[in-house]
């Protein structure tokens, strides 16, 4: 009978260990991590289409550096400054960008026109971008940027926006949106937060 | 012959080797269903479709791999999927870190796309006005076919770069020995 009962424990004894393998695996897992969600929302009524992407930073932040293509690299993308008009070839990004960090919130930038309504500002340390559609029913655009992620973005060469460093200082930062689109057709929303489900 | 198959203490030798075979069974078993199952499910829709069903243990497939040669793995290995290797890698390592979370969601008209982690298994689950499809891989699994070509990529070399190589030491060699001449 003893034997028996030492029989059944050893096996319960197996049969404990192998359940636990699993259990302790996920419990190793990260789940503080910041998340970036994007949602796409495009038609209307039955015709509409809805995309959700959920990625962790972390998971950004490890894979933009390993992708070696055309422009991208090392976590770096490369802008063409010198394009074919090559508008931007005399603009210094970086020196503008420390001249608006020093600066107190504010207007910047305020184009009303017939057409669209640009809005450039900086607001609690933010970078913040509003753009209108004139016509009715015109499309919004607003755009949040902390300016520490901006500062990261420019942190590469010249001609160089750096990705890799933006992500990295977007997951430093605290939750809040990034971009918003809101068209007739279309809804684009864009934010950062601990959740690792979209809403 | 009783007095063999019976211990001083009363067990049975063949008792003793039930439990031994019971236990190691099982232990089998627990580390099978730890390392977790491959599933894909692809069934048609249209009339009479094709209805096909695999499950195969995840334990399986380092075993596999290992008995593929990391040579032959690197020879037909295209140079596209040796670049992004480490990108997919690097994907791979930071996936089994994850809670149980939906990374993809598309839900559209006549069209169903989610890819989810789940305890540790990458679940992919298609359905479409055509199909409907599931798949289910443990990233264990999945990590060590990585590591796997990984490998084969790193010890393989281009029959060129190898007898540049092999020209540049021999190169080498012969200056070392007209220098110590």
């Amino acid at each position: 009978m003893k034997n028996l009962i030492a029989i059944a424990g050893i096996l319960g004894l197996a049969v404990g260990a192998g359940l636990a393998a699993p259990a302790g695996k996920s419990a190793s897992r990260l789940s503080s991590d910041k998340w970036l969600h994007v949602r796409v929302e495009d038609g209307k009524g039955e015709e509409i289409e809805r995309v959700h992407v959920n990625v962790p930073l972390s998971l950004a932040e490890a894979v933009i550096p390993a992708i070696q293509v055309d422009n991208l690299k090392n976590g770096k993308v490369r802008i063409d400054v010198h394009g074919e008009d090559g508008s931007f070839k005399d603009v210094d990004f970086r020196k503008i960008l420390e001249a608006l960090r020093d600066t107190r919130d504010g207007n910047f930038v305020t184009v009303e026109g017939s057409g669209d309504n640009v809005r450039v500002a900086k607001q609690g340390g933010y970078l913040v971008a509003k753009v209108r559609e004139g016509k009715a029913g015109g499309s919004k655009v607003d755009v949040k940027l902390p300016f520490e992620v901006v500062d990261a973005l420019l942190s590469g060469g010249k001609d160089e926006l750096n990705i890799a460093a933006a992500v990295r200082a977007l997951g430093e930062h605290g939750d809040g949106v990034l971009v918003t689109v809101d068209d007739e057709k279309s809804k684009v929303r864009i934010w950062v937060d601990s959740r690792n489900e979209s809403e | 012959m009783g007095r063999w198959l019976r211990s001083e203490r009363g067990l049975s030798v063949p008792g003793g080797m039930l439990a031994a075979a019971g236990v190691a069974a099982i232990l089998a078993g627990s580390y099978v269903y730890s390392q977790g199952l491959i599933r894909v499910s692809v069934q048609e829709k249209r009339p009479g479709g094709d209805h096909i069903r695999l499950v195969v243990p995840g334990v399986v497939v380092p075993v596999l791999m290992a008995l593929v040669p990391a040579s032959e793995i690197g020879k037909h290995m295209p140079a596209e999927a040796r670049q992004h290797l480490p990108l997919v890698q690097a994907a791979m390592d930071e996936l089994q870190k994850l809670p149980d979370c939906t990374l993809v969601e598309v839900d559209g008209r006549g069209e169903q796309v989610r890819v989810r982690v789940r305890e540790g298994l990458m679940v992919v689950d298609v359905n479409d006005s055509g199909d409907e499809v599931h798949v289910t891989l443990p990233l264990s699994s999945l990590r060590s076919v990585l590591a796997k070509l990984s490998r084969a990529s790193h010890s393989w070399r281009h029959p060129e770069h190898r007898s540049d190589r092999c020209s540049d030491a021999d190169d080498r060699e012969a200056g070392g020995s007209k220098e110590a001449l």
